[in-house]
């Protein structure tokens, strides 16, 4: 930022010439009124005081609820469903089955597998089979008895082998698009470098299968959405969801509406993480229900039905080989993902490829092999969540890498250091690096926990790990070809000097409506006061794509920042005609059009403004992004390609009960490179919240079936860690500063999760001897190894 | 198939009165014998700030107080109630002013999707009443029948420190 | 979800409520903290036409030593100066039950008669029903152990009885035929259905009784659950003794959340009895009581896993108990 004396330079230089002009503006600012201060998120109050808006608050005139009869069976064929009974109920509205809205949908255009309720086949254990819209909630459940549904069971694919090899005779795939005759949904294989090589030539090679259980969002806010028929005829839905562009998208083609006369509205979203970022069945219920009924018509999930929908993190088998030679140089990652996808196809082409090609950082890989299989169950669908596609597999490869050190007998830290990719630089695979703060992280969580005085070095059962981390900053490939840029966001000012922030982007609790108006608040040198965000009614709102791949601070935040640079020029040349002075003589400053050269000559924010409204109105902008074109041309070169990617490592420290198998995490010191922290107390929030995710995953969740069913689908016995068990966190924030985002920043969301279960990983290795290979790491499961290795150990010493 | 109906049991049992205080105000009126208070704070009261999160005891969401202590909403029945004093997250601000913890909470960061919060503040508020300067461990005990998705609880304890310091603050 | 419909009765005196019990027969529940009962409704599990409340019923709330109201809540336990006096173990079992809230409703009484527990059982309706339904609720056969012959395997998982138990006590229980004591280590039934040995129809639990010695015994209890909130215990272990000089003059030793009822295992502790207090008899009576427990997987953690854990929690609760147990 120029100074004082700065200008008094400017101004004498200035003195000579009638008019400043040519370029003489400061460097770019890197002192900020609002960007990387700690501002208070713009809906606390609401949120704090209850009076924050979600969708199960909204109760409009007449309202109807609706119920969804659930599949007691896993996989059947429906041979009749007779609603009679259920229709002639008094408070009964409509009765809706799968044949009355066939059309098929999903988030990805090549994955258009689920509809609205099961047509023809059920295909797991509490699947929609028909809704009801009744005057309440006793009367819709009463109403779902009295439909008789008559099935023939099916023989179900409940084991990841069972969906990979050839179908037998009594056997049924799931669905008929897929290719073979199996249930493989989608193969990726790839090989960059040259593998075989660099295995069979490395000094060093460890390899392991690891077993990840599904895990599942676990947000607070039951599913909920409430649809809107209206005397005009269109139809207005409201509903809690991280894509809402997306189900504008499905609901329009679903109920054969134009887009235009449908219009989505997101209120208030009791948290996401990927659990509400796909188009879903029940949107398209209580869409047609409203349409029969002329009414609106409301649904809430029990929490059983949250678990029944579920799209979370895909059950994994990976095998996972690592290469390296004696220097702790890294030859070739090798990963084998067998993913198991439940019923539908969901966000699962993409999950195919992340659970590879986000293994590509933060260490150069000369080679890396990868095969994915995406299949088909009949269990809940599994989708993105936190992280999507990256964790299992980053948990696999830290843990081999722990373990390579160990063998080679170096330092689990200084081989990272050796291996890290540089800044600016070009991956085999054609992923483009650009700002790269990951030595920083390592360097700050290995100081902070005195790692090097730890490791290998504390009593028996106490232990330290580490774990690393890389993630997109937002996919650069659409989902959608489009020629629409990836996200808007519109400015309008009028004469009482607010700045409305028109915005598609989901505020899900992250924050991003605080980001958009910290953003615009910068750019214009206005207070955050005069922000008001309207967010996400697609009547209003520009499209943003959503809040999904960790995608929003970036690119939301450079629409918002390119809408408030259009804005100021209007202010720039009002003030110019006010002052008479070059409109690129002006900066944005603490309420005034200031002038660089002549503070004197500045022009107060409401005159510029008058000045810019006079004889036209309302000033509106408009600010977009579209990721610049990147990458390689092969098939799948757009997976996990984003214009910029974060860093994360983290230890951690813990200690293990031998006896008992108890883990208890003591500390955990975490680095993110965030690019720029737009607001560090929200991205702390984030990578606090991820270390905590991420410590349910490796310690206590998971979705626990038996055959078909899930049996703790509820929020007692799937095992989110509470406050009493969280150990003390100590976050860094490093800021790489990118040089294409918004200020400098980049995600903070979804990286920060990954690091968190090698680092445990490790950590337990390091405490008691033995190597996780099956997640959650719950008592029993650590017990048991630590038998196993005793009597390894036992054996060993006699044969020794 | 076999079906589960409610249809089994007997009709459907007459509406009862039910009068007790919510939020310093007497309120009395009808109720079906099996409605759960969250049901009725969320419907006939339009108290929409007490939020059904699992709706089995376990999260903590629809936590209120009922005379001066902690409770889930979600397994009281409403006509448990009778005399009692409810609060809810709306009784907890004083006309425009906050609390000291909802203040602390909006400052520090601690609500994100604050589909959780009122809750946590409910109980909050009971433990700050009962012990005005709780340790960490304490806060955290206290809290830890409540889930936060989002926070890893961070900026929760944070809130709670701030909440207690600001009335240290006051005392003196 | 809603509940299911049902009539609501709110007496005011305990003679009253046990009337209501008596009238009702088969088709009625008792609530008070309701964080067993109303969650197993929500869920359409074994319903009544009637339930009866008892949150405004006087004198269910004695505290002493030797007496323990049973709509005494745990929270009024874990925070009475005199149960952590006289009773520590009481105060201390009390609060590893469940989560603060839920320790705010329950009471001693909910607590003690609490329903068993099963996977197959805590399930939704729709759930149950791709089960074709346990035993427990609308089905023919237990899903834990089939052909189990009518006997249903689901868990007991209530915790006050297992410190209760090695305190000696007994259940107060009132009818409309009057009161009666039963010694809690008669009083269940390990059978999940039935749950009681020695509870007659229509009779309410009123208190816990406890007899003149209780405080003189040095008692601990333990519990395992992967969360230290929240979740019920997937094995409850309490400990009592007494010794005389240094050896072993009492010992009892209750584990609960393995079978269908808490259950006292004296058999495995009467040969200890006069034995030196060590480490090594801490840790031979520990694996006695692991022989001696069985466990279904009907619960989290397996249940292998869940009986070593009766050996570890025996010997590491007598150790903390007694330092003389660790030598």
């Amino acid at each position: 930022m120029a100074t004082y004396q700065d200008e008094r330079a400017f101004r004498e230089l200035d003195a000579e010439l009638p008019e400043p002009t040519g370029d003489r503006r400061p460097p770019e600012k890197d002192v900020f009124n609002h960007i990387g201060h700690r501002i208070p998120l713009i809906d606390a109050r609401s949120k704090v005081t209850g009076q924050a808006i979600y969708t199960d608050y909204i109760t409009l005139q007449g309202q109807l609820i609706c119920k969804i009869m659930r599949s007691p069976w896993a996989y059947a064929r429906i041979d009749s469903i007779d609603t009679s009974r259920a229709l002639a109920m008094p408070g009964v509205h409509a009765v809706m089955v799968g044949t009355d809205a066939p059309i098929r949908f999903g988030v990805l255009p090549i994955s258009q597998d689920e509809t609205a309720l099961a047509v023809e086949k059920i295909r797991h254990l509490g699947e929609g089979i028909a809704a009801v819209a009744a005057d309440d909630e006793a009367t819709a459940i009463a109403a779902l008895a009295a439909i008789d549904v008559q099935v023939t069971e099916l023989k179900p694919f409940l084991k990841k082998s069972d969906s990979v090899r050839d179908l037998r005779e009594d056997e049924e795939k799931i669905h008929d698009h897929v290719r073979h005759d199996n249930n493989i949904h989608k193969r990726v294989k790839q090989s960059f470098g040259e593998p075989e090589q660099a295995f069979a030539g490395a000094d060093c090679v460890v390899e392991g299968t690891f077993d990840f259980q599904g895990i599942t969002h676990g947000f607070t806010e039951p599913i909920a959405a409430i649809a809107h028929w209206t005397p005009d005829e269109r139809l207005v839905l409201w509903t809690s969801q991280q894509v809402p562009h997306y189900t504008h998208l499905a609901v329009s083609k679903v109920m054969e509406l134009p887009m235009h006369r449908v219009r989505v509205i997101k209120p208030a979203v009791g948290g996401g993480f990927g659990g509400k970022s796909d188009p879903f069945p029940h949107e398209m219920v209580v869409s047609w229900l409203s349409m029969q009924c002329g009414r609106p018509v409301k649904i809430l999930f029990d929490r059983e039905e949250v678990f029944f929908s579920n799209h979370g993190r895909h059950p994994t088998t990976t095998t996972c080989k690592l290469a390296l030679n004696a220097d702790g140089s890294i030859q070739g990652l090798d990963v084998d993902a067998l993913i198991d996808g439940g019923a539908f196809g969901s966000f699962g082409v993409v999950t195919a490829y992340y659970n590879g090609v986000l293994s590509h950082g933060p260490y150069r890989l000369p080679s890396f092999k990868y095969q994915g299989t995406r299949i088909y169950s009949n269990r809940p669908v599994s989708g993105a969540m936190r992280g999507h596609g990256s964790v299992n597999t980053r948990m696999c490869s830290e843990v081999l890498l722990d373990e390579a050190c160990e063998e080679l007998g170096l330092d689990p830290i200084q081989v990272r250091l050796q291996n890290l990719l540089p800044e600016f630089t070009t991956l085999i695979n054609g992923f483009r690096i650009t700002s790269n703060g990951i030595r920083e992280c390592i360097e700050a969580v290995a100081t902070k926990s005195d790692f090097a005085n730890k490791h290998r070095k504390l009593p028996y059962g106490r232990g330290i790990g580490i774990g690393c981390g890389f993630y997109i900053s937002g996919s650069a490939l659409q989902i959608h070809k489009s020629r629409l840029p990836q996200s808007t966001v519109h400015l309008k000012v009028d004469m009482d000097g607010g700045v409305t922030i028109h915005t598609g982007a989901s505020d899900i609790g992250q924050g991003s409506d605080t980001m958009a108006a910290q953003v615009v608040a910068e750019v214009l040198g206005l207070p955050m006061a005069r922000m008001r965000v309207v967010a996400v009614d697609t009547d209003v709102s520009p499209i943003d794509l959503g809040s999904y791949s960790s995608r929003v601070t970036f690119m939301n935040g450079l629409a918002a920042k390119r809408a408030a640079e259009a804005l100021r020029t209007h202010l720039y040349e009002a003030a110019h005609r006010i002052s008479g002075y070059a409109v690129e003589s002006f900066e944005m400053r603490d309420g005034f059009v200031f002038n660089r050269h002549w503070p004197e000559a500045s022009v107060p924010y409401m005159d510029a403004l008058e000045e810019a409204l006079a004889g036209k109105g309302a000033l509106a902008t408009s600010g977009c992004y579209t990721a610049p074109p990147m990458g390689e041309k092969y098939k799948g070169a757009g997976a996990g390609l984003a214009p910029t990617y974060s860093y994360t490592a983290y230890v951690c420290e813990l200690e293990v009960d031998p006896e008992t198998g108890f883990i208890t995490p003591i500390k955990v010191w975490a680095a993110h490179d965030c690019g720029r922290a737009l607001n560090p107390m929200a991205v702390e929030g984030q990578i606090e919240g991820s270390i905590h995710m991420g410590l349910g995953q490796v310690l206590s969740e998971e979705l626990d079936y038996l055959g078909g069913n899930l049996i703790n689908a509820n929020l007692l016995d799937y095992r989110i860690p509470t406050a009493s068990q969280m150990p003390e966190l100590d976050v860094t924030l490093v800021e790489s500063i990118d040089p294409e985002g918004p200020f400098g920043a980049k995600e903070c969301g979804e990286g920060g999760l990954a690091p968190i279960l090698p680092a445990v990983a490790n950590a337990l290795y390091d405490a008691v001897g033995v190597r996780a290979r099956k997640l959650p790491l719950t008592p029993d499961v650590v017990l048991t190894a630590l038998e196993k290795k005793a009597r390894a150990d036992r054996k060993s010493a006699r044969t020794g | 198939m076999p079906a589960v109906t409610d249809a089994t049991h007997s009709p459907s049992p007459a509406l009862q009165i039910v009068t007790l205080e919510i939020n310093g105000r007497t309120w009395q009126g009808a109720v079906r014998p099996h409605e759960l208070l969250l049901d009725v704070l969320r419907g006939p009261l339009g108290l929409t700030g007490t939020k059904r999160g699992c709706d089995m005891g376990t999260c903590g969401c629809c936590a209120v107080q009922i005379d001066g202590e902690p409770r889930l909403s979600c397994l009281t029945l409403a006509m448990d109630c009778e005399g009692r004093s409810v609060r809810t997250i709306e009784g907890v601000q004083q006309g425009a002013l906050l609390s000291s913890l909802q203040q602390a909470w909006s400052e520090c960061g601690a609500s994100q999707c604050g589909f959780c919060t009122p809750g946590f503040i409910m109980v909050g508020e009971a433990l700050l009443e009962r012990n005005p300067h709780p340790t960490d461990t304490e806060i955290r005990e206290a809290i830890a029948g409540n889930l936060c998705r989002c926070t890893g609880y961070v900026k929760i304890v944070e809130a709670f420190q701030r909440a207690s310091a600001a009335a240290a603050t006051e005392e003196a | 979800m809603e509940l299911p419909a049902f009539h609501y009765h709110r007496p005011t005196t305990v003679d009253d409520a046990a009337d209501l019990l008596a009238r009702f027969g088969d088709d009625v529940d008792l609530v008070a903290g309701g964080t067993d009962l109303l969650p197993n409704y929500k869920n359409r599990l074994n319903p009544r036409g009637h339930v009866v409340s008892l949150s405004h019923v006087q004198g269910l709330k004695e505290l002493s030593a030797s007496r323990i109201g049973a709509g005494v809540r745990l929270v009024d336990l874990e925070r009475s100066d005199l149960v952590r006096r006289a009773l520590p173990v009481v105060a201390e079992t009390a609060q590893a039950i469940s989560s603060p809230p839920l320790r705010e409703h329950g009471t001693v009484g909910g607590n003690v008669m609490l329903d068993t527990r099963c996977y197959f059982f805590n399930q939704a309706p729709m759930w149950r029903e791709s089960r074709n339904f346990c035993l427990k609720a609308e089905g023919q056969t237990c899903l834990v152990v089939p052909n189990s012959d009518d006997h249903c395997y689901a868990t007991y998982s209530g915790e006050l009885a297992a410190a209760f138990l090695v305190l000696d006590g007994s259940a107060e229980l009132l009818s409309a035929q009057g009161p009666r004591s039963v010694p809690l280590t008669a009083f269940f039934e390990n059978e999940g259905i039935r749950r009681f040995a020695d509870r007659r129809p229509g009779e309410l639990l009123t208190a816990i009784s406890l007899p003149d010695d209780a405080p003189e015994w040095t008692a601990g209890y333990q519990k395992l659950r992967i969360r230290d909130s929240i979740d019920f215990p997937s094995l409850g272990v309490a400990v009592a003794f007494r010794l005389d000089g240094d050896r072993v003059a009492g010992l009892r030793i209750a584990t609960t959340a393995l079978a269908s009822c808490p259950e006292r295992l004296d058999a495995v502790c009467a040969p200890f009895l006069g034995r030196v207090a060590d480490a090594a008899l801490a840790a031979e009576l520990g694996e006695a009581a692991m022989k001696a427990s069985v466990a279904y997987r009907n619960v989290p953690l397996d249940p292998k896993y869940r009986r070593k854990m009766v050996a570890v929690f025996v010997r590491r609760l007598l150790a903390r108990l007694d330092g003389r147990f660790a030598l």
